[in-house]
Formats: structure tokens, sequence, C-alpha cells
């Protein structure tokens, strides 16, 4: 990593923060909204330190922390996807500062100075931040806010594991309804528990089964509603690995699945190749019988634990995000809207 | 989860359908205990003292609930001193899951009803009395705390109703003992036909269809399965086998310490990695509990979603099943026949502080209902033994009498049951 530090745009002090957020990254329990701002903070302090040599510097300084970020922790997408948001207003400035016939902010203004000086590149960045910020702050009330569309009285649903924007969403539409709520475990990290903790106090009656008996259920079940950890751009989803298995379920038994995600975890780039997906774990999430490690015959045995599963976008029905509900083929609509095409590789 | 009457019923039926041919009649409804009626009259019949379920699945009301109490804290509600002491052995075995395999359970069935035959005597009651009725009744009162310890599965009733009807065929002018020892040799025959020797018969079938260079995924521990692989090894085939597991009952690890001590290249995860692996396995082979005349598969928890996951990848799936476990019922899905475990078991983990040094701290949430779920009015714990996989699903079916489609286990069944 020492080769890319040479010519690094941002300070020590940045550098620090940077290995700070790393480390964040990977800690458990994983939380989408965390890393995003988190992110951004750390975001805001690169450009106010670069943003008096111009904004190239400042485009190149964001584009470095952003494959930094990527380096530190390669399948989590909403660090990078901030990098990208930010860069996208940055590249706007710059075609407004280099084509000054598109600026219509000031038009009348004759003698108008072609490069903005650093101050007003530094509060567009910064404003365009707090913008994400805000919108990040209503991720889960907007998507709460559906709920009461998708869910009625006395349905059953499905969920696996646990995620914040499912809990919000089951916890708004509980308010006014009941219903029933089967939670499966979620054997990687079990936080299906978590959400069964969390929902104990609500009108809901909820029966937590393992993993295995959702194919048993599925017949009696009317949605399935689960959250994701990355939108990819061809409207598949990625999430916790047993997923696939009830996405399958669901289409089996005509059960239509509904993906609870906020916008933050779209990602412009496409599931390729599953390998690139595929994030293995520490074999000691699958043995939990510590006995067995110190016998012979046991280091032969591969142990494998894959941390995400890839739901193709024919298995899903809809996405419920914080800019209202969409079917997958739409995706890449909303990609343009977020993100410049020349920033999905950073 | 056959009652005693209910094989009772079926044996007598079966032996109406000799004399009537042309009588049809479909097998005997299922007990179902969510019809109070019903559970009263069971009541009567049961040895063991049963309690009534706190907080039962709706869905799951017609089927069992599970006891928290052990057998012994509940205690006898009728007079055990009738029983044999190798039944009481076998049913705490059974309550215990010391003997949990669907084979294995079935063969020490067999074993314990010939030793229960042999030290049956007449002459314990009336030396006048019929023979065959006396025994009956016997077995019955046996079969009963069985029952009461852990509900029969497919194979068991199928091996109960065989010796049954056995025992109705004997002539009452023979002598006891020989009476006896004809049974006890039927009893043999029939374990070596139905077990020994279709276990050799599929590992046979199931090796021959191994090829070098296979990927083989499998879930959980079926001992027929391990006899596939241990021939298609002595045979020196090279292959790969992936072993998952469901939880709560996590039985691969065992299978995978004996297929690497055998030398076979293993790999081992949790039932979420089907997906993971799925992309490279040629064949996935699942033991089965019970086969239905639809062709549809019972068989331990997850193997139906090995079997989907499959499907999506376009991998075959075999099931290995003795004949024995054919049943002539049809059923739609897993809640028609099930079996409800220790809510805790899911609860609950064997996990150590080893984990929480970890990076992912997310075990911790293992134990976060494990205090106070009881509390919690709303919560409910699903812990269910098996479930079914649909026939469209499987490919295959691995039989003693060869490689059929799922579709013809009504045909064999016929067939088999003309013969005997």
């Amino acid at each position: 990593m020492n080769h890319s530090t040479e010519n690094w745009l941002i300070g020590k002090e940045t550098r620090r923060a940077l290995n700070y957020l790393q480390k964040e990254l990977r800690e458990e329990p994983f939380s989408g909204l965390r890393i995003a701002k988190e992110t951004l903070r750390l975001l805001r302090i690169v450009v106010s330190s670069v943003a008096p040599s111009g904004l190239d510097k400042v485009e190149d300084a964001v584009r470095q922390l952003g494959r930094e970020l990527t380096r530190g922790y390669p399948r989590c997408f909403i660090a990078e996807n901030m990098a990208r948001r930010v860069l996208k207003v940055i590249h706007e400035e710059l075609q407004i500062a280099n084509n000054p016939r598109l600026d219509t902010s000031d038009l009348g203004s004759p003698c108008r100075n072609p490069v903005k000086n650093a101050k007003t590149v530094k509060n567009i960045v910064m404003e365009s931040i707090s913008e994400i910020e805000d919108e990040l702050d209503a991720v889960l009330p907007n998507i709460a806010e559906q709920s009461l569309e998708h869910i009625h009285s006395n349905e059953v649903l499905l969920t696996f594991g646990h995620s914040q924007s499912v809990e919000e969403f089951l916890k708004s539409a509980a308010e006014k309804r009941h219903f029933e709520i089967i939670i499966a475990e979620c054997e990687l990290d079990y936080s299906g528990h978590r959400l069964a903790k969390n929902l104990s106090e609500e009108n809901v009656d909820i029966t937590l089964i393992s993993d295995a008996a959702v194919v048993a259920l599925m017949s009696r079940v009317h949605k399935v509603i689960i959250g994701a950890e990355a939108i990819m751009a061809d409207g598949s989803v990625l999430a916790a690995s047993g997923t696939f298995m009830v996405a399958a379920a669901a289409r089996h038994y005509a059960v239509p699945l509904v993906i609870c995600a906020g916008l933050h975890k779209l990602t412009p780039l496409f599931p390729h190749h599953p390998d690139i997906l595929y994030d293995v774990l520490s074999p000691s999430q699958v043995i939990e019988n510590c006995k067995v490690w110190n016998e012979s015959w046991f280091r032969q045995l591969e142990v494998s634990c894959p941390r995400l599963d890839l739901i193709q976008s024919q298995y899903i029905r809809l996405l419920v995000t914080n800019s209202g509900g969409f079917s997958p083929s739409y995706v890449y609509r909303i990609l343009n809207e977020f993100y410049d095409e020349i920033d999905t590789f950073l | 989860m056959e009652t005693t009457s209910e094989v009772d019923n079926r044996h007598l039926s079966a032996s109406k359908k000799k004399a009537d041919k042309t009588k049809h009649t479909p097998p005997s409804r299922r007990m179902q205990y969510d019809d109070p009626s019903a559970v009263a009259k069971l009541k009567k019949t049961q040895i063991v003292r049963k309690k009534n379920a706190e907080r039962a699945v709706p869905l799951f009301s017609h089927l069992p609930q599970y006891e928290q109490e052990s057998i012994f804290s509940r205690g006898f509600q009728k007079d055990a001193s009738e029983l044999h002491p190798a039944v009481i052995k076998l049913g705490l075995q059974y309550a215990s899951d010391v003997i949990s395999g669907a084979s294995s359970r079935c063969l020490s069935l067999l074993d314990t009803l010939a030793l229960v035959i042999e030290s049956f005597s007449l002459s314990e009651y009336l030396e006048t009395r019929d023979y065959r009725r006396e025994l009956d009744k016997y077995l019955r009162r046996n079969i009963q705390f069985l029952i009461d310890c852990r509900p029969l599965s497919i194979s068991m009733g199928n091996c109960i109703r065989y010796i049954k009807s056995r025992i109705s065929q004997l002539s009452p002018s023979i002598p006891e003992a020989e009476n006896k020892s004809s049974l006890l040799k039927t009893i043999r025959n029939f374990r070596e036909e139905k077990f020994e020797r279709a276990e050799e018969m599929i590992a046979e079938l199931g090796a021959e269809r191994i090829r070098d260079g296979d990927t083989i995924l499998t879930l959980g521990r079926s001992s027929c399965i391990e006899e596939i692989f241990t021939k298609a090894k002595n045979c020196g085939k090279d292959f790969h086998v992936i072993v998952l597991d469901a939880r709560p009952r996590q039985e691969g690890l065992a299978l995978c310490k004996n297929l690497i001590q055998m030398g076979v290249k293993t790999d081992y995860s949790s039932l979420y990695a089907a997906s993971y692996y799925m992309r490279d396995v040629n064949i996935v082979l699942c033991g089965a509990e019970g086969l239905m005349s639809t062709g549809a598969v019972i068989s331990g928890l997850g193997t139906a979603c090995v079997a989907l996951v499959a499907k999506e990848y376009h991998v075959p799936v075999m099931i290995t099943s003795q004949t024995i476990k054919f049943s002539e019922r049809g059923h739609l899905d897993a809640i028609c026949f099930n079996e409800i475990g220790n809510p805790d078991e899911l609860i609950g983990h064997e996990g150590s502080d080893w984990f929480m040094t970890g990076v992912h701290n997310e075990k911790k949430f293992a134990n976060m209902l494990k205090e106070n779920w009881k509390e919690m009015k709303n919560l409910k714990v699903l812990n269910l033994y098996y479930d079914l996989t649909p026939v469209e699903f499987i490919d295959a079916v691995i039989t003693e009498i060869g490689i059929i489609p799922p579709s013809s286990v009504p045909v064999v069944l016929r067939e088999y049951m003309s013969l005997s």
C-alpha cells in the first residue's frame, strides 16, 4: 500500500481518520447508514483540506480516498458509493467552470472569473455533502412510510435475518395493523434473533424458525420482505448468504419478494462473475463446537463460510427504497441520476 | 407418527383387502392432535403422562407438541410393569436422541420386538387363550410406550404393520413354541432382506453412479449415503464430497470424519453455503425419512432447500431410500406430517468466548434470546424435524430394487404389497 501514499494529496491527519474508518467498516453489526455517514465525514475533511489547491485537486483526492476505502474493505460498496456521489457534484462544477456558457446560476454578470475561487468550490461541495447527509437521515423514515401500502391486516410475512430498514418497515406497519411475521434466524450471524427481540414489544405474532424450515413454511407466506447489502447495476441484490434459498423458495411458491434498502446501497457495478462477490469468513462461523478443532482429521477438512449471496433480478418483485418502490429493471435509470459513468471504477 | 390403533386398523384393512380385492379403502386417517375427542381417546391408551403444550404454533397444533419435561418427571399414568425392560431402554434411547437415524431407529425396533416376542409366553396367562391375540395385545402396549417416547417414523410403522400381519397369519392349531420360532425367523429374514441386503444393493447402485472427478453434495448424515461413499472409494473412484449441515441437528461432522479417514476430499459448511457450492456440484445425494405415494420425499429439515437450490442450478438430485420407507399416503407439504423438537435447541448454541475475539462479533446475538424468550408473549419458536421435497425437485430414487423415478413409488408399493 506504500507505493500509493507517495502522491497523496491529503494530510497525515486525514490518513489517520481514514485508517479509523477502515477499521470501523469491518466492525459488526454491519450498518450501511453508519458507514455512509462516516465516509461523508471523512470526505468533508478531505475536501476542506484540499479545496485551496483547486477543483481538479479535490476531484483527485476524493477519487483516491474512494479507492483507498475500497481497498480497505472490498465488498463494502457503500463507502465508494458516497465518494462517487461527491465526485458527480465535482464533475458538474468542473464542467461549468470549463464551459462558462453552461453556467446559468449567474447569468447577466458580464465580467465573471472563469475559475471560481477556492472558497466557492469548497462551499458548493460541502453543500452537496450536507444534502446527501440529510438524505441519509431520511432513509429509514422514508422506507417505513411506505409500509402500510404493502403490509395488510392478518398477512403472514417472512423475513431473513436482521436489517435496519426491514425492522423500521415492520414496526411502522405494526403500529396500525396486526400481522404475523416468520423470522428465519440467518444462521450466518443469528441476526434473526435480534430482530425477534426488537419486535417483541410490537403488536405482531412472531415465529422464529431455522433457515432450513423456510421451504417448509413458504406455502403459507404472503410476502417475503428482506434487506440487502448492495443493489447492483442490473437490479440484482447482494444479501447475507442463505438469502438465495429464500428467494428461490419464494419464486417456487410464487410469493412476491420485496427488498427494503436505502439508495445509498445502489452500486454502479455489475455482478459479472460470482467469484468477485464472494467474501469468505472464518470457519469458526460454521463450526461452533470447538472440541473438534484439535482433532487430527479436522485439519484435512475444508470449511467455507461465504458471507454474501447474489439474488438475480428475476427473483425480485419490488425494491422498496427511500425514493419509492420500483422494479429491478428500473435501477439503471436511477444510476444515471446518482453517479457519473466515468466514476464506475474509481 | 402413527398410533397403535392406526397401525392396527391398517393391518386389519390390509388383511380385509386380501379377502375382498375389489374393495378400495384409503389409508386410515392420521391422528390429529388438535381434535379434542381424538386426544381424549388417545389419553386412555397412552402410558406416559402427557402435558399440554403452552406455546404451540397454530399451524402445527395438529402434531404432538414437544414435551419440555423428561419421561421420568412426567411419570406413567398406567401400570408400566407389563413393559418389557428392553422396550423401556429403547424408548428412553429414542426420547434422548441416542438412537436417532432413520435406519438405526428401525433396526433397533426390530431387534427389540424380536426380544419381546421371544420372552413372551402364554403361561403367564391362561394357557387356553389364543396365542395370537395375547401376543398382539402385549406388543401393542409396548409399542404404545415407544410412541409416547417419540412418534414412529414411516418405516417403523411399516415394520410394525408387517409383524402384526404375520402374527395374524399364525395358525392357532400349532404349538406356541413353533409359532414363536417361525415368527422370529420371519423377522430375521425381514430385517436381512429390507435392511442389510437393501443397504448393500443401494450402496452398489449408488457407487456405480459416481464417476471419477465428480463433486457430490450431501446434507447431514445418512447411513445409506455413507455406504455409497465407502463402496465408491473401495472401487477406487476419485471424488469430492461437500457435506452441508442444517441447524439445529448437526450430524454432518461425523460423516466428514469418516470420509476423511477413508481418504476422500471433503468440504464442510452450513446450509447457507448451498448456492456458493452448487456451481461446482455434479450430483446432490440426500437420505430420506419416507417417500409418499405422490413421489414427494419426507426427509431431514433442509433437504428441500438443497433440492430447490440444486434445481435452480440444474444439478440432478438423487434420493437414497429402502422400499420399506415407502408410504401409501399422499402429502402436500411439510405441515401434514412432522415432528416438533425442543425450541431451546434453536435459541441456544454452543458458542464459546473463542468467537467473541474475532472480527465478527455477531455470534453474540445467538444468546440474545436465551434468557428471556419465554417472557416475550408474542414470540414462538418452531423447531421442525422434517421437510417435504416436492416430486419435481427429485430426479431419481436409489432403492434396492433399482434406480427409479419418484413417481414410481405407488407402483412399487402395489407390487410389493401384493407379493408380501
